[in-house]
């Protein structure tokens, strides 16, 4: 649907059955991965300086709807992977930054481990704890819930209490990238869910692992301004996948509302079909509208006092999409329900809508920091 | 520039509060004091080209303004900004013909022209090309006979835009449909009644009845056979006003239900602190932030001259949604006071319904996307 083929050359491999393939199969698209290494597609927000192709936000997220209107969700881990790469970039130290010509490759993994079962979305109320010891490196202990290919990742950035809170609240918090695989100090347990099935998830107990200090990402107890700088980057990047599966599955209906016949007429020729169908292309061309000034304000600057902007993109982007991929289901009838791609895109988008930010905190944001609304805390 | 005109409305207009806006509705009374107002800011004539004495805005810079002041005074405001603009400034400087702008235009920078556009008819309101008012040849002259129904400010109007059929064939073609600039106040045989309605009291919109009135060859805009097309670029336009109307007002009542939400104190916390009260207005604020990203791109291809049409569809299919959920919310967060007519908070909710059903409704711009934009097989 969108005019410029980025995948170019090795598109007629991936697509929407490979996509439904991989995830049928319950394995990781590493072919898909290493098609995408090859050609370092996992340094485009890395500086040229540092190796990277340094390319604008805008272009990045069109990169996303391009890929995604052609993988669906199989996108997650390639915007994650940029934004890890970035981050890297901007904060590493020399040591992390060395890492960054097999991350920008794919031949490292890499993830972050933030989540915790009894924080929930109150990621400032995590409780794994990192302690000096007297060499300098750190201990690190604690557990954490819904990792994303955990076990696979070679490398884990972990955020840990450093310090307690204090006054602000969003203070002591230092994330810790995990290089070395320490075996009998890290377990992982697999969790299974209900879609996303091409990436397992893994809770991961970590039991005093030792980490060097030239492993911190960014500055000790000041983790929360670099990542939140990073979520909003990942809001609006993952909107763009959104609005691309949406699309993946709003053609398949068309396809199938165009030609198929009941009744002696095409379904598509009945409003009942035909208007949730406009209706979803409608929004998804709002959320790219939306997107798109969105990202132009990140490449220029304006973004920084306008941080819940992502919040309502996202908000945006994950309903349009949902309502896209259960009309394009409705559409497809019995067809639909059957194992495939329209099926997946529906169980991979209802995650999106509680995670990495549910709908009600981004309403919440919107609420408070927008529109001035009293808090919940108050 | 825009800005400057921003801060021109603020000063300008800030005297005509809700209490003035009521009132004009409860009495269905012309804001004329408004209309003298922004006319003299020169809001009428934003689209009028410079050599005619107006500021030849951009449409991506009319739009915003038309936003701004609804956002500030809501529909009637917004309306009027429109029918100058679009009925009168625009159609006539890109449609007319020399003659009708020589004639027109410098009325229309003088401000004397109040503009009105008549396509609806008991019988065709989205059904068009059903219309049946006529324009018959005779002696190199038009004899019009018909009626139209809900035409806003016919009864006050110098310039109307008329779409009759000058063809004796009876086709339900776009072709044989001519659009007419005529000055209702030149001719007899023109009478208006008014309408007792819910929406745009204070303008107004009326039953007009064509009998047998005898208008001049002169007076068809763009050519003869060819009023559909001549519509086009108006509508389009219309669409994008009324998409900005929608947003401003909605913005307008987004703003009020915040503020109260703020203010009212029940159950020892703020009435906003929740959820159920705040969500929807979340949900609305960003609603209207989507929707006015599509009006931005809608206008920008219109000035790049490219095809905006799903652009435009699609921006006052969702600002006119979007402001009418916010409004019926806010009619919520008020409570029984969202019934006092004097609060003007219900008055924006009837006047944002209509943006539901006309200039088009709901179910035809869905039913024009699924053909043109989707390829999906016609319903009807
Ligand atoms: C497939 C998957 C992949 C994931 N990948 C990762 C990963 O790679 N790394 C990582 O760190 N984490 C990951 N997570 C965890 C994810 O970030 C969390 O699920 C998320 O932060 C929300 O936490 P929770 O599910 O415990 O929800 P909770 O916080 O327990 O919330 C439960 C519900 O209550 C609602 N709620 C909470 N507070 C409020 C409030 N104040 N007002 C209104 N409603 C409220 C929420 O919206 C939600 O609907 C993953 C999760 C899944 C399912
Ligand atoms: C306050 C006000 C001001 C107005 N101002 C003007 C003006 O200045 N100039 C002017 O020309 N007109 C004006 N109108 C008229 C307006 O444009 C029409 O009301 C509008 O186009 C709808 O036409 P209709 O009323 O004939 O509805 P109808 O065509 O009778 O439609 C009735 C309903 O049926 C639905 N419908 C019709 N056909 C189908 C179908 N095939 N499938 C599904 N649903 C269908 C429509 O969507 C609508 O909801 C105004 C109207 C109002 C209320």
């Amino acid at each position: 649907m969108y005019g410029k083929d980025w995948l170019g050359e090795f598109t007629s491999e991936f697509d929407e059955d490979y996509y439904t393939d991989v995830s049928e199969k319950e394995e990781f698209p590493e072919k898909f991965w290493q098609s995408l290494g090859e050609r370092s597609k996992f340094g485009l927000l890395v500086s040229k300086k540092n190796g990277g192709s340094g390319i604008s936000f805008t272009e990045f997220v069109k990169n996303i709807l391009d890929m995604s209107s052609k993988v669906g969700t199989l996108t997650y881990y390639f915007v994650a992977q940029n934004l890890s790469a970035k981050l890297f970039d901007d904060y590493g130290t020399q040591k992390l930054k060395s890492f960054l010509p097999e991350v920008m490759t794919g031949k490292s993994k890499v993830n972050l481990a933030l989540a915790e079962e009894q924080s929930g979305a109150d990621a400032l109320s995590i409780r794994t704890r990192a302690t000096p010891a007297e060499n300098g490196d750190y201990e690190i202990s604690g557990e954490k819930y819904c990792v994303t290919n955990g076990k696979n990742a070679d490398y884990l950035m972990v955020a840990a209490r450093t310090s307690d809170s204090g006054e602000k609240k969003s203070h002591g918090l230092t994330v810790f990238v995990i290089t070395r695989k320490q075996p009998d100090r890290i377990k992982f347990k697999e969790l299974k869910k209900m879609g996303l099935n091409f990436l397992p998830l893994y809770s991961i107990s970590f039991d005093r692992i030792i980490i060097d200090r030239e492993s911190i990402l960014g500055e000790p107890d000041r983790a929360w301004s670099m990542l939140s700088k990073t979520f909003a980057a990942d809001r609006l990047a993952l909107s763009a996948m959104f609005i691309g599966m949406g699309n993946m599955a709003l053609s398949r209906a068309l396809d199938y509302a165009r030609k198929r016949v009941v009744f002696g007429r095409e379904i598509g020729a009945n409003q009942g079909i035909q208007f949730p169908l406009s209706k979803a292309y409608v929004e998804l061309s709002a959320s790219r509208a939306y997107l798109e000034h969105s990202a132009r304000m990140v490449d220029g600057g304006g973004i920084e006092s306008n941080r819940d902007l992502p919040m309502g993109v996202y908000y945006h982007a994950v309903r349009a999409s949902s309502s896209a991929i259960d009309a394009s289901l409705q559409t497809l009838g019995a067809s639909g329900y059957l194992s495939g791609m329209v099926e997946k895109l529906f169980r991979d988008i209802r995650y999106y809508r509680m995670g990495p930010i549910s709908e009600q905190l981004a309403l919440v944001s919107i609420a408070e920091k927008t529109l001035g609304l009293p808090g919940v805390r108050e | 520039m825009l800005d400057t005109i921003i801060s021109y409305i603020n000063q300008g207009t800030g005297k005509f509060d809700t209490h003035y806006w009521v009132e004009k509705d409860k009495k269905a009374e012309f804001p004329g004091e408004f209309l003298e107002v922004i006319r003299n800011l020169g809001l009428t004539t934003l689209l009028l080209p410079e050599e005619y004495g107006g500021s030849g805005l951009s449409v991506s810079d009319y739009v915003k303004i038309v936003r701004h002041t609804s956002s500030l005074h809501g529909v009637a405001a917004g309306d009027l900004i429109m029918a100058h603009n679009v009925f009168g400034a625009f159609s006539i400087s890109s449609l007319g013909s020399e003659k009708q702008k020589e004639k027109l235009l410098p009325r229309i920078a003088r401000n004397e022209v109040i503009s009105s556009i008549a396509i609806t008819e008991p019988n065709a309101g989205t059904d068009t090309l059903n219309i049946s008012t006529r324009a018959d040849r005779s002696n190199g002259e038009f004899i019009l006979s018909g009626r139209k129904i809900w035409i806003t400010m016919a009864h006050i109007s110098d310039l109307m835009l008329v779409l009759a059929k000058t063809t004796k064939e009876k086709t339900r073609s776009t072709k044989g449909m001519t659009l007419f600039a005529i000055n209702p106040k030149e001719h007899s045989g023109i009478t208006t009644s008014r309408i007792d309605d819910i929406a745009l009291r204070s303008l107004g919109s009326c039953e007009v009845f064509f009998d047998n009135v005898t208008i001049s060859e002169d007076d068809i805009l763009g050519e003869e056979g060819e009023g559909w097309r001549a519509l086009t670029g108006i509508l389009n336009l219309e669409r994008l006003s009324t998409a900005s109307i929608s947003l401003g007002t909605g913005e307008l009542v987004l703003n009020s239900a915040t503020q109260y939400a703020k203010d009212r104190t029940l159950f020892g916390k703020q009435l906003g602190a929740n959820q159920s009260i705040q969500f929807p207005l979340a949900h609305g604020k960003i609603m209207l932030e989507a929707s006015w990203r599509m009006i931005e791109e809608a206008a920008r291809k219109r000035d790049a001259g490219e095809d905006g049409m799903f652009e435009a569809n699609a921006a006052a299919y969702l600002s006119a949604s979007s402001a009418c959920a916010l409004a019926d919310h806010s009619m919520q967060v008020f409570g029984g006071m969202a019934f006092s007519v004097d609060m003007g908070i219900e008055l924006h909710w009837r006047n944002l319904r209509l943006f539901r059903v006309g200039p088009v409704p709901e179910q035809m711009t869905l039913s024009l996307i699924a053909r043109h934009s989707l390829g999906l097989p016609p319903s009807f």
